[in-house]
């Protein structure tokens, strides 16, 4: 938190100044308030609770908020901007005396943004509804990075073997696979921090793989053909006995035959082995221009991969990609560095994501993008005043970590061209939530909103927790703490907030 | 607001720094509560609102590389975590073993080796948990020769071994083992891992001339089996040149870039506390006072002071370190010099400000532990600083409980760097809800204070541990097994091998290393078993054999020679020294790559040993045709030794890899893999068998784990 510090220590405001950036009535930042007493009747209900003293276990009585799904979409790509994208320079964009001129900030139906920097995605504008109102509860990367990835505190008890948002959807789409659908439901591509399946089944941990034309090796056993490597594995089944296979002793204890199962369903199969392989063409298209020779890029590469994984159907649902380079502490302007380089890969990767995606016949009659859900956003973003450097930026011509951000939605039932919530002139704190909860939007809203897209019971409490205090897909979702932006998904008037819905446990 | 802010102002003077100050303190109260909600409130399950008080009166927040914040998880209910990741592992590769008809043993029936077991017998005796009973005499030689030497047996060590009537012949083997050259290859990695020797970091590169120089010093002590007190001395005193004196580099790694010199002190004090103290907590105490940040983690943080932790750092304050480029390769000088305090004079870097305190313009050195002693006249900081530490008991516990946690998979502390110093003796008093940290206070104080008192001498404390029926207990437990009992020892816990281990173990099963053929700038090309270890110009610099020997996790380097190799280790997750550590997971990828990588495939297949490449799918490794009398897989020389029956050929590969007999069970299952499909030839049916097994042993539970 150091840049926070440095925020703090270069902007001369009071504390009157920071309790507006605070919900009302709110000790957290970012976080709806709790009162005590509902806090201890939360507490014992999964997420909370010390692990320490693991006494609370008491019954909730409280009433219950019923889930409000949208569920148009059947996938997700979730696009995970490492290192903290700049709000203002992008999704936010401010501009102001520091704005480079090749940013051309230009709207759409009143939406401000800098084309220059990103045509691709300008071009795009209209799929795409941007939530501005959102903060990020730490300005730590990987505390962050973490966080949105399992839409809880990863300080907290369940935090420790919560699974990836990718996993919970892999698992609740299991019961759908077919017998031909080879793949992992959840594939993580181009690296970054990827939480896994947390106490989950092995067989839901994210499938982190290398996008390159040439596909995936270790698909085919060069020297035994199917049939031998068919009868090889057989015996290794024999050997190790049942235990591998069907253990008496519970899900864990299949984990590494898991891994043995899910690699042996993949081989030997030509649909799977085309899945992962595309053509330079596409990689250069997916890539970025660099002069006038077309680059590939490992983003871009991932982008394609990621739409012939969802286009041929074998069972991925859900696809993480990362993009790293958003970390413009210094010379965020510098020509063909600071938040170039970044900007451009994901430009062109996305932009090409979502132009094939709209393009591509759905399963249900409508394009892939109607059915298809694409998630971004950074784990917070970067200071907008500071002392020392030009204005805006700090001494070393960068930004750095600070609360407000974004994140947008794209497909999957999204209404587009849109921005939903508003910030300060300078992006430094909401003004306007611009959603029925009336308050800035957290990690645990967004968790809700990829559940509520895909139709999934965000309130839903799994008990096979190890510690037996009930998964909670998004924590205190039934007590209506968190809850699913659905705004993005209408053009219409805001819904008011949701009624109590008592239906007891 | 915290009533705090008073105090801050009559520190710092200024209205306007009050003011901002005053925020970070409403910045911490909300993070106070956010740790509060999530997890950290106390038994009562009140929120004690000093606390937030308290933490005002040294304003704090975490870095944005906070250790603590990055990787909760690290400090946070690992414990529990680990443990029951062992049970059930250990579960999980007990079921698929081989072996029936043992039976669990009443502890106090369990012949007692030394002081190691009446300590773990006796208490599970106490608690009322059965034993498991003895390993056999296969299970025990893969065990210690893999824990000792990370290496497997060879088939005729396994023959030879169950041949041995001699009563103490474990006894034997170990000392065999200790004394082998394949220990220092082993521990060096050991050690390693736990200094932290990479040769690019994120924080400073040592570059491989630092990486080499430091492996070598490893190596060196282990060969000379140094006083570990003497080793943890020269480390911590080291100056010198860091290509020329390995030790250098750990002073090297301490290096805090982008911030003022107190960061780089305060890094080495880190350093030195989480490596010979188990104390990952002085990273968050160099930041901020541990009270209203650790109360819910370390009961003697929370009550410890980043006065208390600059007292530690300030030995490092006359601590230089010099840089000179050699073609474009940087090496370093430390030095010591005579004169310069930590002051408390920051404003940016890494951690928050330094601010004197009241008068107080500068910390002296002043051992923060036991002692609280300052250094005498006539001694340098660092020289003063390694004498409190290996004075200190802590320094034997911790290396204790790293290398107890090494062999027997779950350490009394765990994570091993997590030691809470208010909660180690029986006699403690804590707050409630607490209790003592060690799995066994008692056995952890003994072994500690007889590594102490008998020369810090790392070869008879692993001798020791090895030695007892604790060690050597099975990793089956014929009875309900419960995660609770973990923490007694009550079975032998099993691990999945190590990349390196793993590397090797496949290596020596199917008897074909990795053949590299390296060409020196204007020389002629010559081929090596194994790879070489290549400088940033890409200079030989030696060549090892084996991966055990690779002085870190960044070699080979990718694009290099042995790149296949290191693309194989990567996916076993041996992690780089830095930021990521290694781990024990399993993955997709892994077993992709045991069933189809080219690095099994190579050395499964009867012909990559001959001289065509023609199905080898691009792989050079080995290089076909290279001394192929020296270099006979077993597959091939089981394919080319006449008179052989199906069974000595099962059993054969069976002790190659798996260094034990095949049941009679087994050897029946895979008969049948022998008899030729319609219509294929004899010889073609017997190589096909021959093959398949080797994959299949490769890919078996008991191979992928040591059990």
């Amino acid at each position: 938190m150091k840049e926070h510090l440095q925020q703090m220590d270069s902007v001369d405001h009071s504390c009157e100044d920071c309790q507006t950036l605070r919900p009302a009535n709110s000790a957290l930042f970012g976080g709806p308030t709790i009162g005590r007493r509902e806090f201890f009747q939360i507490a014992g209900t999964g997420v909370a609770g010390s692990f320490l003293v693991p006494v609370f276990s008491k019954e909730v009585k409280a009433d219950t908020y019923a889930a409000q799904l949208n569920g148009k979409a059947r996938n997700v790509i979730f696009i995970h901007m490492d290192g903290a994208p700049s709000h203002t320079d992008t999704f936010d964009l401010k501009v102001g005396s520091w704005t480079p001129a090749d940013f051309t900030p230009d709207t759409y139906n009143g939406v401000i943004f800098p084309k220059g920097l990103m045509p691709n995605i300008y071009a795009n504008l209209k799929n795409i509804a941007i939530v501005r109102s959102l903060r990020a509860p730490a300005l730590v990367h990987g505390l962050q990075q973490t966080w949105k990835q399992i839409a809880r505190n990863p300080t907290s008890l369940l935090g420790k073997v919560a699974p990836n948002i990718g996993a919970v959807v892999a698992r609740e789409f299991e019961a759908q696979r077919q017998p031909n659908q080879k793949l992992p439901g959840f594939v993580a591509l181009n690296g970054g921090n990827v939480v896994q399946s947390g106490y989950f089944n092995a067989k839901y941990t994210p499938f982190a793989v290398t996008a390159s034309t040439n596909g995936l090796g270790g698909l085919t056993n060069n020297f035994a053909g199917p049939d031998d490597f068919g009868k090889r594995y057989q015996l290794l089944q024999d050997l190790d006995g049942e235990n591998r296979v069907d253990s008496p002793l519970g899900d864990p204890v299949t984990d590494m035959d898991g891994f043995y199962q899910q690699s042996r369903a993949m081989m030997y199969n030509p649909e799977v082995d085309a899945v992962f392989k595309f053509s330079t063409a596409d990689a250069n298209r997916y890539g970025i221009l660099n002069g006038t020779t077309p680059t590939p890029t490992g983003f871009g590469n991932s982008c394609r991969t990621a739409f012939q994984l969802l286009k041929a159907n074998l069972g991925t649902r859900y696809v993480q990609i990362n993009i790293g380079g958003w970390d413009n502490h210094t010379g965020i302007y510098a020509t063909n560095a600071g938040i170039y380089p970044s900007a451009r890969q994901f430009d062109s990767g996305v932009g090409q994501l979502l132009n094939d995606l709209a393009a591509a016949p759905g399963l249900n009659g409508s394009s892939m993008l109607d059915e298809t859900l694409v998630v971004w956003m950074g784990e917070f973003g970067r200071t907008v005043r500071t002392g020392t450097g030009t204005a805006g930026l700090n001494g070393n011509a960068g930004r750095d970590h600070f609360f407000q951000h974004f994140v947008c939605f794209a497909g999957g039932g999204v209404s587009g061209g849109r921005a939903i919530g508003e910030t300060s002139s300078d992006g430094f704190a909401v003004t306007s939530p611009g959603w029925s909860q009336g308050r800035p939007v957290a990690n645990e809203d967004i968790a809700a909103t990829i559940y509520s897209a895909l139709g999934i019971d965000y309130t839903k409490t799994l008990h096979d927790d190890p510690y037996q205090r009930g998964f909670e897909y998004v924590p205190f979702a039934t007590q209506g703490l968190w809850y699913p932006v659905n705004e993005v998904f209408s053009r219409d008037a805001l819904p008011s907030r949701p009624k109590l819905n008592p239906r007891g446990r | 607001m915290p009533r705090g802010k008073k105090e801050i102002l009559s520190s710092s003077g200024s209205p306007n720094q009050a003011k901002r100050l005053a925020l970070v303190a409403f910045v911490v109260a909300g993070l106070l509560f956010a740790f509060d909600r999530f997890g950290a409130f106390d038994a009562l399950g009140q929120r004690a609102p000093r606390q937030v008080a308290r933490q005002a009166e040294q304003p704090s927040a975490t870095i944005s590389d906070c250790s603590f914040v990055k990787r909760p998880e690290d400090y946070i209910g690992t414990e529990a975590r680990h443990r029951s990741a062992v049970s059930q592992m250990t579960e999980l590769a007990a079921a698929s073993l081989a072996g029936e008809g043992v039976q669990l043993v009443p502890p106090q029936q369990m012949p007692r080796k030394n002081f190691i077991d009446d300590l773990i017998f006796g208490k599970m005796g106490v608690a009322g948990i059965q034993s498991a009973p003895l390993c056999t005499d296969e299970e025990f030689l893969r065990r210690a020769t893999l824990d000792l030497t990370g290496r497997i047996p060879s088939a005729d060590d396994v023959t030879n071994f169950l041949k041995d009537q001699d009563q103490i012949k474990r006894d034997i083997l170990l000392d065999k083992l200790i004394y082998s050259p394949e220990f220092n290859d082993k521990w060096a990695m050991f050690f390693g891992d736990l200094y932290k020797n990479t040769a690019f970091a994120s924080n400073i590169n040592r570059q491989i001339g630092g990486a080499e120089a430091m492996h070598k010093f490893i190596y060196d002590s282990l060969v000379q089996n140094k006083n570990y007190a003497q080793m943890a001395t020269e480390m911590i005193t080291a100056r010198g040149d860091s290509y020329a004196d390995g030790t250098v580099n750990f002073i090297v790694g301490g290096n805090v870039p982008m911030g003022p010199a107190q960061d780089t002190y305060d890094g080495l004090a880190v350093q030195t506390g989480t490596t010979f103290l188990g104390l990952s907590s002085m990273d968050c105490l160099l930041c901020h006072d541990g009270a209203g940040h650790l109360d819910a983690v370390n009961v003697w943080a929370a009550k410890t002071t980043r006065q208390d932790a600059w007292g530690l750092a300030a030995f490092y304050a006359r601590t230089r370190r010099t840089q000179v480029n050699v073609n474009n390769v940087a090496r370093y000088t430390v030095t010591e010099a005579t004169t310069g305090d930590y002051d408390l004079n920051t404003n940016s870097g890494n951690r928050q400000n330094r601010t004197p305190i009241g008068s107080t313009r500068s910390i002296a050195p002043k051992y923060m532990f036991g002692s609280k002693g300052g250094v005498t006249t006539g001694e340098d900081r660092r020289t003063a600083l390694a004498r409190y530490i290996t004075q200190d008991p802590q320094f034997a516990r911790a290396i204790v409980n790293y290398i107890w946690e090494e062999l027997m998979v779950e350490g009394f502390v765990s994570p091993s760097n997590t030691f809470d110093l208010a909660r180690l003796s029986p006699g403690s008093t804590m707050p409630d809800g607490w209790e003592l940290q060690p799995t066994n206070p008692e056995l952890l104080e003994a072994l500690a204070q007889d590594f102490s008192s008998n020369g810090f001498d790392l070869r008879r404390l692993i001798k020791l541990i090895s030695l007892s029926n604790t060690y050597q207990l099975s990793s089956k437990y014929p009875g309900t097994w419960k995660v609770e009992y973990v923490p007694y020892y009550a079975r032998k816990y099993v691990r999945r091998l190590r990349a390196e281990e793993m590397h090797d173990a496949i290596v020596k099963a199917t008897n074909l290393p990795p053949v590299t053929q390296y060409t020196p700038s204007g020389g002629v090309a010559t081929k090596m078993l194994g790879f070489p270890i290549l400088d940033e110009n890409n200079v030989k610099l030696r060549e090892i054999q084996w991966a055990m020997q690779l002085p870190d996790t960044a070699q080979p380097r990718q694009g290099q020679l042995g790149a296949s190799s290191a693309a194989f280790l990567n996916s076993f997750l041996r992690g780089n020294r830095d930021t990521n550590a290694r781990t024990g997971d399993a993955s997709i990828l892994q077993a992709l790559n045991m069933m189809n990588n080219g690095f099994i495939q190579m050395r499964v297949n009867y012909m990559a040993n001959n001289t065509s490449t023609t199905n080898v799918s691009g792989y050079v490794d080995p290089i076909p045709g290279y001394n192929t009398d020296k270099i006979l897989s077993t597959v091939k020389k089981l394919m080319e030794t006449t008179g052989l029956t199906n069974e000595q050929i099962i059993t054969q590969l069976y002790l190659n890899t798996l260094s034990r007999n095949p049941t009679q069970k087994e050897i029946t299952k895979i008969l049948p893999f022998f008899t030729p499909a319609s219509g294929q030839a004899a010889a073609l049916a017997k190589q096909r068998a021959i093959e398949g097994i080797q994959w299949v042993l490769l890919n078996k539970v008991d191979f992928l784990f040591n059990y």
